[in-house]
């Protein structure tokens, strides 16, 4: 068993340049992955990708271990999908919109799902579910199966609170459920 | 969880599981591997390599400076003291060491002299000083001054009048720091018993060593006296003079004034 992520990037601030690999090869996939499920877009998800890891390396010497490394990890991607999606005149949708039924979102022509459905044919039923998720839920929801955060760990990198966190999350999987048909 | 949940994280791991392409990868690990880098060599030595420069630089400049004004060099290097300057004549003995007639050389000199004012006066001789300028007289005198010694004394060589301090030191007194005018009886006659005995006679040397230090303390010194007493003679001052020679004679019964001088000094 090797080194924990807050070692290795101690080590890693410390000159250890194998130790930022090791801690790339464990977080690169559920990041990337993350990202591009935010973005939809390959190419931009990319760069934010990029620009996520770029961010982890020069705030190294900054780095402290007072929580766990994936938080600190989706707390800098989180923050650079706000920037993005600001920058795109989005904003992360509410929770009143969390009553809208997927299946309604999926079905405006026009929507987001509906152009990632497009964009991406080799998306399932449920890629198009997630993708047509309200952002806030669909990040919840990524943050924890990817990124293998728990509820307080979401809220913390998501900077709401822990009650907001867990309710983003259960819509979302209820949500993803339905569209499934496994409700 | 509940089945419903598992159900739906199965689909969801079936979905494509998509990764960063290997560009971005290799962009990303480079970046990490610049950042923790360490510096070239050449930047790593560049700021002790300055320190240096300048070092050397301060040191040519001072060497320079120090160059321009050389008097301040030459004060500086003038004052160093000679290592003949602490030799001092001592007891007198019978040791033929060569050493001691290098003193006597170096007694006639006026800058031996000059030396030894300038160096510090060897703690246990601190008569030395005085000593010197009759030591340098009596080098001066011709050879047949000595011929008033007694036949003892003459049969030592001239240069030992100097004895070494270690030998004054293992007689465990004072060390003597002159020797007194070789015309001495109050000096030769120890001198002798030294040579006879050579051993043996480091108690008598001893008292010898000591007897000078009293009688230097006497202006009494026969050359100086019958100058002193010539003079007299020559300020017509007979009767102070006449008393002078009469204290001479007994003062230094064993000494033979020469023709010259007692054609001066003689009563009248």
């Amino acid at each position: 068993m090797g080194a924990c992520d807050e070692e290795l990037m101690l080590a890693y601030a410390g000159g250890d340049a194998a130790a930022f690999e090791t801690l790339y090869a464990r977080h690169k996939g559920a990041l990337f992955r993350y990202v591009l499920r935010s973005m939809k877009a390959r190419g931009e998800a990319e760069e934010l990708f990029q620009d996520v890891w770029m961010k982890v390396i020069e705030a190294r010497a900054r780095y402290t271990p007072q929580a766990k490394f994936t938080t600190w990890l989706y707390t800098i991607a989180h923050n650079r999908l706000v920037d993005h999606w600001r920058a795109k005149g989005l904003a992360l949708v509410s929770l009143d919109d969390e009553d809208k039924p997927v299946a309604q979102v999926a079905a405006d022509p026009g929507s987001e799902p509906q152009r990632v459905v497009e964009a991406r044919q080799t998306l399932d039923r449920l890629s198009a579910a997630l993708a047509a998720l309200p952002l806030a839920q669909r990040e919840a929801f990524l943050l924890h199966h990817e990124g293998g955060l728990d509820i307080a760990q979401i809220a913390t990198a998501t900077g709401s609170a822990q009650d907001a966190a867990k309710s983003r999350l259960r819509y979302a999987m209820s949500k993803l459920r339905e569209a499934i048909g496994d409700d | 969880m509940t089945d419903s949940d598992d159900k739906l994280l199965q689909r969801y791991r079936a979905l494509p599981r998509e990764e960063p392409p290997r560009a971005l990868d290799d962009t990303i690990l480079a970046a990490s591997r610049r950042a923790v880098a360490r510096p070239s060599a050449s930047r790593r030595w560049a700021g002790p390599l300055s320190i240096a420069a300048v070092l050397v630089l301060a040191f040519g400049v001072t060497l320079e400076m120090q160059r321009e004004e050389p008097g301040l060099a030459y004060k500086e290097t003038a004052k160093p003291v000679p290592a003949t300057a602490p030799v001092v004549p001592a007891a007198p003995t019978a040791s033929t060491d060569p050493l001691a007639s290098e003193s006597a050389r170096v007694a006639e000199k006026p800058a031996a002299v000059e030396m030894r004012r300038t160096s510090p006066p060897p703690r246990q001789l601190p008569p030395a000083k005085k000593e010197a300028a009759p030591l340098a007289k009596e080098a001066d005198r011709p050879p047949d001054a000595f011929a008033t010694l007694p036949p003892q004394a003459q049969s030592m060589p001239a240069a030992p009048q100097f004895a070494p301090m270690e030998k004054a030191r293992d007689a465990n007194v004072a060390p003597l720091p002159a020797a007194s005018p070789p015309a001495s009886a109050a000096m030769a006659a120890p001198r002798a018993k030294a040579m006879a005995n050579p051993l043996g006679a480091k108690a008598e040397m001893a008292d010898a060593a000591q007897a000078p230090v009293r009688t230097l303390a006497e202006p009494m010194e026969p050359e100086r006296e019958l100058e002193r007493i010539a003079k007299l003679r020559d300020e017509g001052r007979n009767a102070e003079a006449d008393k002078a020679i009469e204290e001479f004679k007994r003062k230094f019964p064993a000494f033979r004034i020469p023709d010259a001088m007692w054609s001066r000094v003689k009563p009248r």
